[in-house]
């Protein structure tokens, strides 16, 4: 009889899965009554005692011993629950017609799921903020910074900056402004990006940038998702002086660019662990130099032939 | 009123805590049906959702859970490279009926040692799938998704699981 199982019999039947026939077959066979009492005596074991909240607090210990870059306040104690609850009930109205809003420092990035389960990843000195009571009826995010979506089907979305507005329909994008500074790369389904009174339908794969007055520019990518999201900052024939804005949010510094020209188009990337290698691929083949002034400074010379 | 939302970010700390309510039981059993140590169990639960906290950034709250199993296999892969696990299932499991003839007590009882014994004696694999779904009640998708295998795969193990114990425990 064993050997007539299929080698996914067993579990089937232990799963009601079996057709009548079969089940006729096997409850004739000589095995039938062992395999049942295994099936329902298997069903009274029990696991050893587990001391959720004990864990938890051993958790919660280490979390906050271990002190990363960023310092996070984890778990704050609940001593003044009673005095807050005050101001809680009196702030209600107001709280609650507040935004949702994130943001991150130099060189955090930051996982977020909407309400809708869209998500959203925020690259370094990012904002977003969004309106969660009317999201159901409008889904509007703002941008300050550089993010990317990932968003849900349904109504329109929207991502607001103070360059240009994204909306879309159900998609994958990555949107970025700056002052002066707006680009939207679509890695799934289309968007339309809107800034200064121009419109333009971009489809997967496909990319869009505005600087200035310029003429909108278009180009194709093949990444499927923004490289900073595996800590790299990735350009194409951008401005200096954006790239050196990335790597002042990347890493908390300051650079001194007033020795050089900063409108000199870069194309390639920098890495987001170690400031000296993501400066010398940056620095070295646009022919600048880099010289530190105190810990933060970094000053940029062009080097002559 | 102020209910947190279930969604956002893993960062703030009432998200982690859900995260922890709702997954923390099932990793330490999970662990536990590995090595059978209720101590080492425990220690890779907390390690898990210490690395889970530290990267809080990085995890959405919809991949904390394959997170979690992912980052708690690979410690306890990383253990038992170093140390070999003596499988210890008997003590604390429990079983619980009442008011039944002396020998039929007795009976169930030879028989739970018998399964238990059983058990202990399967494969990793084979233990760990069986028990996620007898103990946890965890549907075979569900273990599939936990340890990132084909439902296949799971329904072959569960099948090898229960022959291998018809097989230990012998007639009745």
């Amino acid at each position: 009889m064993k050997n007539k199982f299929s080698e996914t019999f067993l579990a089937r039947w232990l799963n009601n899965e079996l057709s009548e026939k079969e089940l006729k077959d096997f409850e004739a066979s000589s095995d039938f009554l062992i395999y049942k009492k295994i099936a329902e005596k298997s069903l009274e074991l029990e696991a050893p005692e587990f001391d959720k909240e004990l864990v938890l607090k051993k958790v919660q210990e280490n979390a906050t011993r271990k002190k990363g870059k960023v310092i996070k306040p984890l778990f704050r104690r609940m001593t003044y629950v009673a005095a807050a609850s005050v101001i809680i009930l009196l702030g209600l109205f107001f709280f609650t017609n507040l935004p949702e809003k994130h943001t991150t420092s130099f060189g955090e990035q930051l996982a977020i799921t909407l309400p809708d389960n869209s998500k959203v990843i925020l690259n370094s000195k990012t904002t977003i903020s969004y309106q969660k009571a009317d999201w159901d009826t409008e889904r509007i995010v703002k941008l300050d910074g550089e993010a990317y979506f990932i968003v849900e089907k349904g109504s329109k979305f929207v991502v607001e900056t103070n360059q240009g507005k994204v909306s879309v329909l159900g998609t994958q994008f990555n949107v970025k402004n700056d002052k002066d500074f707006f680009e939207v790369v679509c890695f799934e389904g289309k968007v339309q990006a809107e800034v200064k009174g121009h419109k333009d339908i971009i489809t997967k794969g496909k990319a869009f940038r505005k600087e200035y007055d310029t003429v909108p520019e278009k180009w194709e990518v093949v990444q499927t998702e923004p490289s900073w999201k595996n800590g790299e900052s990735t350009f194409k024939s951008v401005s200096l002086k954006y790239v050196i804005k990335a790597l002042e949010n990347q890493y908390k510094i300051t650079f001194d660019a007033s020795n050089i020209d900063a409108e000199k188009k870069f194309t390639g990337s920098f890495t987001h662990k170690n400031l000296k290698i993501a400066l010398q691929t940056v620095f070295v083949p646009m022919k600048i130099g880099t010289t530190f002034k105190g810990e933060k400074t970094v000053v940029l010379q062009a080097i002559n032939e | 009123m102020f209910q947190m939302e279930d969604k956002e970010s893993i960062c703030k700390p009432k998200v982690f805590e859900k995260v922890f309510n709702t997954h923390s039981e099932t990793l330490r059993n999970f662990m536990y049906y590995k090595c059978g140590d209720k101590d080492l169990a425990e220690d890779f639960v907390q390690e898990a959702f210490v690395k889970l906290w530290n990267n809080c950034a990085k995890v959405l709250v919809e991949k904390a859970k394959s997170y979690l199993f992912t980052v708690a296999n690979n410690l306890f892969l990383n253990e038992v490279a170093h140390k070999k696990v003596v499988l210890k299932h008997q003590q604390t499991i429990t079983t619980h009926h009442t008011n039944l003839s002396p020998e039929f007590l007795l009976e169930e009882k030879e028989f739970m040692q018998k399964l238990q014994n059983a058990i202990a004696e399967l494969s990793e694999k084979e233990r760990e799938v069986f028990l996620l779904n007898r103990i946890d009640k965890k549907k075979y998708k569900e273990i599939a998704e936990l340890l990132n295998i084909s439902v296949k795969t799971v329904e072959k193990r569960m099948s090898l699981a229960l022959k291998a114990l018809r097989e230990k425990i012998g007639n009745i």
